[in-house]
């Protein structure tokens, strides 16, 4: 992994068109700005953890199937 | 519609499967639904049709879905969320943060993490509203 040090203010380039800043640190917080084209995705960690997991959940067997069906 | 689709990328969580069919299931419920299964049938959803049970429903088809899919046509691309069973249906939730987009004419499929924070991932399929009535 690249490790970058920056100050508040500060600027990272991904590629042409993604930019990240650090807007605050404070404490064990760091808020980042980040700029990137509408159709690029960004995501915190935390959401595709959920999204496995809720997708487990949604994981359904024969049995459940024959109860629902008309 | 009773069609293989190719999830080149998987599903978060299992992510070793590749190719599921989607087949129309007819259930006793004013939603239309799909079943969604794996080729060894050990793995399957069931997913709903989302717009008809929550109107401000959206999916921006944007130009990374578009490329994910080799989509040429908006109208090549359907969009289902899957559904949480719980006792009954009325009591169940599907999840709009991350439906799942086909392309029907290339038969690729992806599941689609939306950005916007004002969808759920534990929708009921009831809503309050609908409840009332």
């Amino acid at each position: 992994m690249l490790v970058l040090g920056r100050k508040i203010g500060e600027t990272i380039h991904i590629g042409n068109n993604i930019k990240v800043t650090i807007s605050s640190i404070d404490g064990d917080v760091v808020k980042l700005g980040i700029e990137a084209p509408k159709h690029v995705p960004v995501h915190r960690q935390e959401v595709f953890e959920e999204i496995r997991r809720e997708n487990q959940a949604a994981r359904f067997t024969k049995s459940q199937l024959k109860n629902l069906k008309k | 519609m009773n069609q293989t689709f190719t999830f080149p990328e998987g599903l978060l969580g299992f992510e070793e499967v590749r190719e599921m069919q989607l087949l129309p299931i007819d259930v006793d419920f004013d939603a239309t639904f799909y079943e969604l299964v794996s080729e060894d049938e050990v793995v399957g959803f069931l997913l709903v049709d989302p717009f008809k049970l929550h109107p401000d429903y959206k999916v921006q088809l944007n130009e990374e879905i578009k490329e994910k899919l080799n989509a040429e046509k908006v109208e090549e691309i359907i969009v289902l969320t899957m559904v949480t069973l719980n006792d009954s249906l009325s009591t169940s939730t599907t999840n709009l943060k991350a439906p799942l987009i086909f392309n029907l004419a290339k038969q690729k499929a992806f599941q689609w993490v939306d950005s916007s924070p004002e969808f759920s991932l534990r929708q009921p399929l009831v809503s309050s509203a609908r409840e009332g009535k």
